[in-house]
């Protein structure tokens, strides 16, 4: 099935889970028109062993799109986004540091904001400018909305969970952050690609580090500091 | 002895970092960021130059002390051997 993800005429094989994923991402047109094609011919069963059809296609169209996502400035990012005012506000971080609990007391706190993905967002770098986007990659829960937005800052939560502090991101450290929450590692090729855009990205984008006691204090204290950018 | 394949050196916010390429999650703990004469070495390491080269090729870039020059690519070499960044071929 043809799609347009993060602005990219991508070509979904319409097999397991993604048929249903990708429904609101689908648009007209043939397969040939396609920028970008990610092939069902190449899934890698044997890397899942336990996992149904669904899931393997979920996690195999997810390896290749994040990988050619590359070629179009753009990378996907391990992250919770969620659009205020027409501005996207990203927490990232490892499994189980809390990316979707912080993006639950965002909504609670703004109930016009809008979560865009809870996974794995793309970001795009257009004409010097970012962008967030919404794609079929969102994890368990699914909750994605195809929108795209301008980026405004990108939090990382560490693993200090004693305290409510928020600040610029030591640039060693935002890196190491960036470059472990994003889905294009693997291989020297990719880094090549992926290192000048992080690059830009920390130029670019206020990044910040966070450690949370993830109640509301928190939420509204990562909210005012990322908006002030 | 020359740097594996799986490291690169890439610039990023104004700092060289080394990146392994291999591993799963880059460890937060571990970035190895390295200064204007760290960035020198590692290249030369990477085309293969070996340890007298590479005290001659830093006396000559930088102006300093033979004894200097020594003891930096030694403590150099090693930190990179503790990384595991080094083949152990010689």
């Amino acid at each position: 099935m043809l799609c347009l993800i993060a602005d990219i005429k991508t070509y979904v094989p319409a097999v397991g889970g993604m048929v249903s994923r990708c429904r609101e991402y689908q648009i007209e047109g043939e397969a040939h028109e396609a920028e970008l094609v990610l092939n069902d011919a190449l899934y890698r069963y044997e890397l899942w062993p336990g996992m149904n059809e669904n899931d393997v296609a979920y996690m195999e169209s997810g390896a290749q799109f994040y990988v050619k996502l590359l070629n179009f400035d753009g990378l996907m990012l391990h992250a919770s986004a969620t659009i205020i005012d027409g501005e996207a506000f990203l927490f990232a971080g490892q499994c189980g540091i809390g990316k979707s609990t912080h993006a639950n007391l965002l909504k609670k706190l703004f109930p016009n904001s809008q979560l865009i993905n809870d996974d794995k967002p793309a970001l795009r770098r257009l004409d010097g400018k970012w962008f967030a986007y919404g794609t079929p990659w969102s994890g368990k829960n699914g909750i994605n909305i195809n929108t795209k937005s301008p980026l405004k800052a990108i939090c990382l939560l560490t693993t200090r969970r004693d305290r409510n502090n928020i600040q610029v991101a030591d640039p060693l450290r935002a890196a190491a952050g960036l470059i472990s929450c994003s889905t294009g590692r693997g291989t020297r090729e990719r880094i090549l690609k992926l290192a000048p855009l992080i690059d830009h990205l920390m130029k670019e984008i206020p990044i910040y580090e966070m450690d949370s006691l993830a109640d509301d204090t928190a939420a509204r204290m990562a909210y005012n500091t990322m908006k002030m950018g | 002895m020359k740097i594996k394949e799986e490291y690169v050196l890439q610039s990023i916010a104004d700092k060289w970092i080394v990146i392994d390429t291999n591993s799963k999650s880059v460890n937060f703990n571990k970035v190895l960021a390295l200064n204007a004469s760290g960035k020198f070495l590692w290249e030369k390491l990477e085309e293969g130059m070996k340890s007298d080269a590479l005290v001659s090729a830093l006396i000559k870039q930088f102006g300093i002390a033979q004894a200097t020059a020594e003891k930096d690519v030694d403590k150099f070499i090693q930190e990179l051997k503790d990384l595991g960044c080094m083949d152990n071929e010689s």
